[in-house]
């Protein structure tokens, strides 16, 4: 996939998030203070401003990770800022090509950035309750396959891991003080990461 | 219950209400672009300096605490969320003016991801900061389980020993050492009667029945206590202290700082009642109370509730309560 088409998946997701702003702060309502809509829609505009600086992606998602850690929203921004840090350094400066090589050393690097600052795994009702099982489809795809299927298994992983959530009991953020009221609701974090994924693969079919 | 409040547009709450605050306070604080809150006089600071993060929408706090003798920058973030690392880092090579800077962080999960990647620039980058944090609600989890215990209005009387600690020409190493220490001997317990709403979203924050109360609740209207049928001021002020007394083992002959902090719209009268209760209970125990404060310092928008703080005091930790200072909400 040459990079502009690749770029085009995260504009694809960035709009995904900002449309269901509303969605995503009612799912926060729940068990925490109703404003994940709102962080993710801003973490979404700074990943769109700096797709069209046009810059290579390494330079692209460094300097978006720095621009995502000067937000004001809480716990998600230090963990968005962190997850496009780790895929900044998966890149290989210059190439104007995408393959699945680049998606899986991006997401690679994304885990071991988030892994040093949270040790939240699946069953923990968290973004990683979607990120993990997706990142484990993108690392298990043959060589051969393209960009748009990994995508899309991961998109479905990510889905059903955010699913999932309604199923567990909170152990991070301030959702862990409810105890059980947080069983039943589908979380937060998990469901914009599974926005997000599924926003890549769609952009991806364009 | 709808959002009634004399707001603008939601995603400008945060900056008008800076603008606000430096406006009101020229002689005391200055705004930077990005929101840093600055001690008018951090250039002329032959010492150490002290600096924190949060969210706002709990105003006073934080804020509203710098100046001379508390603190020299406050990162605010957004409403209820923590700022991210960049401006802190930025805001803590600003505070530096040569004796280092001490970095004092609540703990809850955003506040302490943003400390802790701040914490890996500054050791990156060779700062010199020392990290505390605070975390002494005892509602949620045991003393031993520190980790989960959030940092509530605590955090104000500790910028306030900080400050006091650095004014004195302490070391950063001294300043850090004698926050810790009062930060260890902290207990915070919350009482919550009615919730507020989001300023942002409007969204309900908590829901409490008509004739309930929650004793044990977040900063931000998260759950985690006991609800119960809503009490008289003496027998919920008697209910919290000795959770509070028994939580931080409070011996008889001891000297306590004693706090009731308004959560926002429970009334000066509410608080100063609960106080008179406290302090009876605790000279009838033979505990003295030695420092105190009763107003609203840090609030959670129109909550109605409060929060019971005590501490344990001893002659230096009393000099540098004492000591000068002048912020927008707090003078001595």
């Amino acid at each position: 996939m040459e990079v502009n088409n690749f770029k085009q998946c995260f504009v694809y997701a960035a709009d995904l998030l900002i449309e269901q702003k509303g969605y995503l702060c009612e799912l926060d309502g729940v068990a925490g203070d109703g404003d994940h809509g709102i962080t993710m829609s801003k973490v979404a505009q700074a990943l769109k401003l700096r797709l069209d600086e046009g810059d290579g992606l390494e330079t692209l998602f460094s300097d978006l990770a720095w621009d995502i850690f000067g937000i004001g929203g809480g716990a998600a921004v230090s963990l968005w800022g962190s997850l496009f840090l780790g895929m900044a350094a998966g890149i290989q400066e210059g190439s104007d090509l995408a393959d699945i090589e680049t998606l899986q050393d991006m997401f690679t690097c994304a885990l071991e950035e988030l892994r040093t600052i949270t040790a939240a795994d699946i069953g923990d009702k968290t973004m990683m309750d979607a990120f993990i099982p997706a990142y484990k489809q993108i690392m298990a795809c043959e060589p051969e396959a393209s960009i748009q299927d990994a995508l899309e298994v991961a998109s479905m992983a990510a889905k059903k891991g955010a699913q999932d959530t309604k199923k567990f009991k909170a152990k991070y953020g301030r959702a862990k003080n409810l105890g059980d009221i947080s069983i039943g609701s589908q979380d937060p974090g998990a469901t914009s990461m599974s926005l997000f994924l599924e926003g890549l693969y769609k952009g991806s079919l364009l | 219950m709808k959002m009634k409040k004399f707001i603008n547009k939601p995603e400008n709450l945060t900056r008008e209400l800076l603008e606000g605050l430096a406006l009101s306070n020229p002689e005391t604080i200055e705004l930077t672009d990005n929101n840093l809150v600055v001690n008018k006089y951090l250039d002329e600071a032959e010492r150490v300096t002290v600096v924190s993060i949060g969210g706002t929408g709990h105003e006073p706090a934080l804020s509203g605490f710098v100046g001379e003798g508390m603190l020299d920058i406050s990162v605010p973030g957004d409403i209820f969320a923590a700022p991210g690392p960049a401006p802190v880092i930025e805001a803590l090579k600003k505070a530096d003016q040569g004796k280092g800077v001490l970095f004092i962080v609540l703990n809850h999960a955003g506040d302490m991801l943003t400390g802790n990647l701040t914490m890996k620039a500054v050791e990156k980058q060779k700062l010199n900061v020392l990290k505390v944090v605070t975390q002494e609600d005892i509602s949620n989890a045991p003393r031993d389980d520190a980790d989960n215990r959030r940092g509530l209005v605590g955090c104000v009387p500790l910028y306030k020993i900080a400050g006091g600690a650095a004014a004195s020409g302490k070391s950063l190493a001294e300043v850090a050492e004698i926050a810790q220490n009062f930060a260890d001997n902290m207990a915070t317990i919350a009482v919550a009667a009615r919730g507020a709403t989001h300023p942002a979203t409007g969204g309900m924050i908590s829901t409490l029945g008509e004739d309930e109360m929650e004793v044990g609740m977040g900063q931000h209207g998260e759950g985690g206590g006991g609800r119960m049928t809503l009490a008289t001021a003496d027998e919920t002020a008697e209910i919290m202290l000795n959770s509070l007394l028994k939580d931080l083992d409070v011996k008889q002959g001891e000297k306590l700082m004693l706090i009731i902090n308004g959560s926002g719209s429970t009334t000066l009268m509410e608080q100063l009642i609960v106080f008179r209760k406290c302090y009876k209970l605790l000279e009838e125990k033979g505990i003295e109370v030695v420092a105190s404060v009763v107003d609203e310092l840090l609030t959670v928008q129109e909550t109605a509730g409060f929060q019971m703080f005590i501490a344990r005091m001893n002659d230096e930790l009393l000099d540098y309560w004492n000591a000068p200072c002048e912020t927008p909400y707090w003078t001595k």
